[in-house]
């Protein structure tokens, strides 16, 4: 498991770490502090560079033939599947945790912080979910298909909230009771959010592990 | 006796081929070439045993573990050469010992390094800058630094040099003889399988069709020359690859030893000649039988 997780994870830890300053230099060049709209480009930074980090990890092992040497190697199905999900995991908590200290250092009111951090906390298991469904995608049919469905299913996503500040500001929805709801019950909120996440995390898991085992049995073409 | 590669009755169906039935065993310790025209089902076999491809029914075992079952302690007992090795191309011959070295408990980076030096591969090398037959020797030194008991080859020496080839073969007789590694070889090349095979397995379109020791197989085979008259009509119709020629016929026949007694009168007289044939022949002779 560790060597799998050492050889994935300088490709992915590059990736954050080229994106991630990014993020900070914006934030330095704002200076006004936090609003709605900055907590929803955290959540959207956060989801972007999970799904793109483990989508760039698993381009990498396409384009290098990895999985044709890894099948020949004492692996199972469960260690293999295990090493991806705990990068993408620990890359998602990393980016999180910066993003919660980015949000925590910043200036704004308490309510704020609190819609913040549930926020945050909703992206980091929206980013968990959507990269464990690549790679159930990704195991289940190839590389460039699992890619393609998820930036559909991303993009949608990606824009939503934004879409959803801008008929705010216009007054054609009120996302303010919306707000509320999550400001006024954060800790219960959260709590739901983190166990429904990890349930489906997991089941994602256990899915990936399935799809990844039978896909060795349909093997290649040849005699 | 004790086997390292068991098939009963495996069988496998894609679109345009078959495995039928397909059944033969790999005594420890021995070298089974296993030949067969292409499409004849060589790969398949060989990536079945390590469920690289999973057969329809039949069983496999190998050393007496049920090969699905037990895969990965099998494949940690087990060395892998495939057709055209693929590895991470952006990596070093180095960075890949080590990465496979990972998952085998009883590598022996000693022994990788040892067989990159004697197959002058260097180790900080990146694997897109090596040639196809680096590449083998880079799968081999891989497929040997665990001290595998078994050693499965998949067609190892095809376009390689001849230089290279014998220095494989001679690594892998070497492995034989002194570690008492079981190897299974495919191979085109027959010659590579006449040089090192004690066993050789004929597949034909997903089915064995000869499983015999080489010695005996080539003690068996041979081409019968002879003049009109000098073999009875019906001893003629049982050869294959019949030839007619103004001066003499030829035939082949996969029983001497039993055809030896009806030859003894020819031989004495010269009107019949025996030849050694080689397994290329026994191939030809196998797939194109009477109208060879």
């Amino acid at each position: 498991m560790l060597t799998l997780l050492r050889k994935d994870s300088k490709a992915f830890f590059l990736y954050l770490s080229i994106i991630s300053p990014l993020m900070l230099g914006y934030l330095v060049l704002r200076k006004q502090g936090i609003d709605e709209g900055f907590i929803m480009l955290q959540c959207q930074w956060i989801i972007l560079l999970v799904l793109g980090g483990s989508i760039v990890t698993e381009q990498r092992e396409e384009k290098t033939r990895g999985y044709e040497f890894l099948k020949i190697l004492p692996i199972d199905s469960r260690t293999l599947v295990s090493a991806k999900f705990l990068l993408v995991l620990i890359g998602a908590l990393l980016l999180t945790g910066f993003n919660g200290a980015v949000l925590a250092l910043s200036a704004g009111s308490s309510a704020l912080h609190s819609l913040g951090g549930t926020f945050l906390i909703l992206a980091l298991i929206l980013s968990l979910l959507m990269a464990g469904g690549m790679y159930v995608l990704r195991f289940r049919f190839s590389q460039a298909r699992a890619t393609l469905v998820i930036w559909i299913v991303f993009l949608p996503l990606a824009v939503a909230p934004i879409v959803m500040l801008e008929l705010d500001s216009i007054g054609s929805i009120d996302t303010t009771s919306l707000l509320r709801i999550l400001m006024e019950h954060p800790l219960i909120i959260r709590g739901l959010i983190i166990i429904a996440g990890s349930v489906g995390f997991a089941l994602l898991w256990k899915g990936a592990v399935r799809v990844h085992s039978s896909r060795i049995s349909l093997g290649r073409k040849t005699a | 006796m004790k086997y390292a590669v068991e098939l009963e009755n495996v069988n496998k169906r894609w679109r345009l081929f078959r495995l039928d039935n397909l059944g033969f065993r790999l005594p420890q310790g021995e070298i089974l070439g296993m030949i067969g025209p292409n499409g004849a089902g060589k790969t398949t076999t060989l990536r079945i045993l390590l469920d690289l491809v999973r057969l329809d029914s039949g069983r496999v075992r190998i050393f007496g573990l049920d090969h699905r079952r037990h895969l990965l302690k099998i494949k940690r007992r087990v060395g892998y050469v495939g057709e055209n090795p693929r590895f991470y191309s952006d990596k070093t011959v180095a960075w890949i010992g080590d990465f496979a070295g990972g998952f085998h408990t009883n590598w022996d980076t000693r022994i990788f390094r040892k067989i990159l030096d004697d197959f002058s591969l260097d180790p900080t090398k990146k694997v897109r800058d090596l040639s196809n037959g680096m590449r083998v020797k880079l799968h081999l030194a891989l497929a040997l630094s665990h001290r595998p008991e078994l050693l499965i080859l998949d067609e190892p020496t095809a376009g390689l040099d001849p230089i290279i080839r014998r220095e494989l073969l001679e690594r892998l007789l070497r492995e034989n003889r002194e570690s008492g590694t079981s190897v299974l070889i495919s191979s085109h090349i027959t010659d590579d399988i006449t040089r090192i095979a004690d066993r050789i397995l004929f597949l034909i379109q997903g089915r064995s069709v000869i499983h015999e020791e080489k010695d005996r197989l080539l003690d068996s085979w041979k081409r019968l020359h002879f003049k009109d008259g000098a073999l009875g009509g019906e001893l003629v119709r049982d050869l294959l690859c019949f030839h007619r020629g103004a001066f003499g016929h030829s035939g082949l026949t996969p029983d001497f030893p039993g055809l030896f007694p009806l030859l003894r009168e020819g031989l004495s007289r010269g009107t019949v000649k025996v030849e050694n044939i080689t397994l290329d022949d026994i191939l030809i002779a196998l797939v194109k039988g009477e109208d060879a």
